[in-house]
């Protein structure tokens, strides 16, 4: 009796852990759109846009401050009238990065979360997070002719007019970034030993083909799994560590998210072993890297460490960092207890970044906003009042977004400064080579002030 | 210096162990609130983080690390006797689903209440002793002072809860609540007692895992920092049998040592495959754990 229901219950608990942690639901249902003469999400005093991110769950810490920073801008901009009489309802959906468990409190389907958007229904998506969360929704999006802009990730995939006209990144990819690295090191340690560790999906695969094309051989390349990441609490990335050591690397470039980076900085301290390493702006960010060390190590281990920022670092005189806090401080709600002394740390200023990017292009669509009409002025006008310190421009034929940064370098655990202040640019070509950026943005636009 | 105790082949076996001693004390947990009260607990990881987060929260107030420790354990203690009090005990005798729904919706209250009060940013806790491996003729051992914490730490809890199963009273009637309570009751154990017991020593022994996970120089505390870890403690307890301690330990051990050569010589995806192949396997063949003493049949 007692062996029979452990047999029951061990199997009912294994086939939960199966559903819970390891199986990734997801759901596909192409909806088709009603054609009205209405603009979806827009009437004369609002447009009604909406977003995609892990709000809760496994991706949730420092990405869940990018949709409400993004949304404190639209605040901001809602106080002083909106745009040509219109104000900004920004509606967040939590997908817990289509993962359950974790801590997820949402519902982890993209798909079903777009699909909710869609019934409000949403002028368009902005700033939705996630490689393959807003890849499983590319289809879905087109098929009811809702755009999706300003994808948060680095993926190429944003970047193909032909297949989804009304897609769009924002962010250089990880490849242009890892051109712009390979630049850097190789003038600045033409004798280095470089080795590469990069997550295993095209966060990794691209970076690393933008190393090789920027004329770097790594000694070592590995790439890791997010998963064992998860399972493990960090613990997998140690081999990888101790084989670049074997290895006698100097150089360690990191394609990782912060979770990975950390691991990575946390074996190294254990191995007693001190390369320079070379971290994606994906993983960087000072802030979020140092918290598993605050006390714990006499001094933030990322000090030093080589990192790429397409964005003004907070030790800059840029205008944008102190309008940034202007804009945050202003949203208690969703930042409370922010002060113009807090840290204002990586995701908030990209989430503001972003903000800024849509109500600049809504600003130059006019007063006669359709779907049709925004993406043709996304194509045709080149943003240079925004926070980023390359222009934002696309084509009809190139939809990526911003294309250039400067190499920064971690000075404390609450941020980082531009290493020579040359802003490079370049394109995600195996050939396209990496130049100075000839133009770059210029300062905050007086209505926006 | 001997190079063999920095070989690849050492130096896995050290860091498996020092991965396997957290999955069978993750699995220990489990079969201790199984044997105790029949329930499979799958906010065991959640319960023990929440504890976590309030003890080390005296920090704040200046005071030391085994301070905190000690305050973690009180805090364990308690949300372990609450919850068996106020959340589980209407469930026994129910089918074996009810409780482990029930505790898969504690699992998500408790880290959607823990992002809400403490964010899901990583915390750094602090440790009582250096991370730095030692070096033997320039080389890195794979073992650390924390390490060999770690391990101590983790042996001495196993033999606790060992000799209090098997060598004591207490542990007697632990079982015997849960196997046969109507027996119990009759020969005058007080069953309610000993199964709020159960809870509380099964959430002390998550507590200490979880500060020996949570100060590792990885990742931090976090509210999901128990979920992958549980999965494997679960396979691990699944595979070594529920009804068995020893069985859990050996199993988390082992697979710890089986997921670090799998990293090393096969591929990181490959570590989950081939433990849930494992967990399969075992099942298919003893489906109620390697360890587990096979039922005898009287006739």
């Amino acid at each position: 009796m007692v062996k029979s229901k452990t047999r029951r219950v061990t199997i009912t608990g294994t086939a939960l852990l199966l559903c819970l942690g390891l199986v990734t639901a997801g759901t596909s249902i192409v909806g088709a759109g009603a054609a009205t003469k209405k603009v979806p999400g827009v009437t004369a005093h609002q447009i009604t846009i909406g977003a995609t991110e892990p709000v809760t769950g496994i991706a949730s810490s420092g990405y869940n401050q990018v949709a409400k920073a993004a949304n404190a801008v639209f605040k901001y901009v809602n106080k002083r009238g909106g745009i040509y009489g219109r104000t900004i309802k920004y509606v967040i959906k939590d997908d817990c990065y289509g993962t359950p468990g974790f801590g997820c409190t949402g519902v982890p389907n993209t798909a079903t979360q777009t699909h909710a958007l869609l019934g409000i229904p949403v002028f368009a998506t902005v700033a939705s997070l996630g490689t393959p969360t807003q890849d499983s929704v590319r289809a879905l999006l087109k098929g009811d002719g809702v755009p999706q802009l300003y994808v948060a990730s680095g993926s190429q995939d944003w970047n193909n007019a032909h297949q989804y006209p009304g897609l769009f990144g924002w962010q250089p990819s990880y490849n242009e970034e890892s051109k712009i690295f390979a630049k850097y090191l190789t003038a600045t340690y033409p004798n280095g030993s470089v080795c590469f560790l990069g997550q295993g999906d095209d966060f990794g695969t691209d970076g690393l083909a933008g190393l090789i094309a920027g004329g770097i051989t790594p000694t070592a390349e590995s790439l890791y799994s997010v998963d064992a990441l998860v399972a493990s609490n960090g613990a997998s990335i140690a081999p990888y560590i101790q084989q670049f050591q074997s290895d006698k690397c100097t150089i360690v470039v990191l394609d990782s998210i912060p979770g990975a980076t950390d691991a990575a900085l946390g074996a190294a301290l254990q191995l007693s072993y001190s390369p320079q390493w070379v971290i994606s702006s994906v993983g960087s960010d000072p802030q979020t890297v140092d918290a598993p060390f605050v006390g714990k190590v006499p001094t933030d281990p990322e000090i030093g460490a080589i990192s790429f920022s397409y964005l003004p670092t907070t030790t800059t005189s840029s205008p944008w960092i102190p309008w940034i806090y202007k804009v945050i401080e202003a949203d208690p709600a969703d930042f409370p207890g922010f002060t113009s002394t807090s840290v204002l740390n990586g995701n908030i200023a990209y989430g503001a970044a972003v903000g800024v990017a849509f109500v600049e292009a809504l600003k130059a669509n006019g007063k006669n906003l359709t779907r049709a009409s925004f993406l043709k002025t996304l194509q045709s006008v080149t943003f240079s009042q925004t926070p980023s310190l390359v222009p934002l421009r696309y084509t009809a034929s190139d939809h990526q977004g911003l294309n250039g940064g400067y190499i920064t370098t971690v000075t404390s655990d609450s941020a980082m400064k531009p290493l020579t202040g040359t802003v490079y640019t370049t394109d995600s070509s195996t050939t396209g080579p990496v130049t100075v950026a000839k133009t770059l943005s210029s300062g905050i636009p007086a209505w926006l002030k | 210096m001997d190079p063999f105790l920095t070989s690849r082949i050492v130096t896995d076996v050290l860091g498996g162990l020092t991965n396997g001693v957290i999955f069978g004390m993750v699995a220990l947990s489990l079969v201790l609130i199984w044997r105790s009260t029949g329930v499979l607990n799958f906010a065991q990881g959640a319960m023990p983080m929440f504890a976590t987060y309030v003890g080390f929260a005296l920090l704040s107030y200046h005071f030391g690390y085994w301070a905190c420790v000690v305050a973690c354990v009180i805090v364990g203690l308690l949300i372990g006797g609450l919850t068996e009090r106020l959340l589980v005990r209407g469930l026994y005798g129910k089918p074996e689903i009810n409780p482990i729904v029930v505790m898969v919706g504690f699992l998500i209250v408790l880290e959607a209440v823990a992002a809400a009060i403490w964010s899901s940013f990583p915390r750094s806790l602090p440790t009582p002793f250096s991370f730095k491996d030692w070096q033997l003729a320039g080389k890195p051992l794979a073992l650390s002072p924390f390490t060999v914490y770690e391990i101590v730490t983790a042996l001495i809890v196993m033999t606790a809860v060992a000799v209090l199963f098997r060598f004591t009273k207490l542990g007697l009637q632990l079982r015997a609540s849960a196997v046969a309570p109507e027996v119990s009751r009759l020969l005058g154990v007080r069953v309610g007692r000993l199964l709020t017991l159960g809870w509380m020593l099964s959430t002390v022994v998550g507590v200490i895992t979880t500060i020996l996970v949570a100060s590792n120089l990885f990742q931090g505390l976090t509210p999901t920092v128990m979920d992958g870890i549980f999965a494997y403690g679960f396979i691990a307890a699944a595979i070594g049998g529920l009804e068995s301690p020893v069985g859990a330990i050996v199993a988390g051990v082992l697979l710890g040592i089986i997921n670090q050569f799998v990293t090393d010589y096969v591929n990181q995806n490959a570590v989950i495959i081939i433990a849930l192949v494992l967990l399969i396997v075992s099942l298919m063949i003893r489906p109620s754990g390697v360890f587990t003493k096979r039922s005898e049949r009287r006739v």
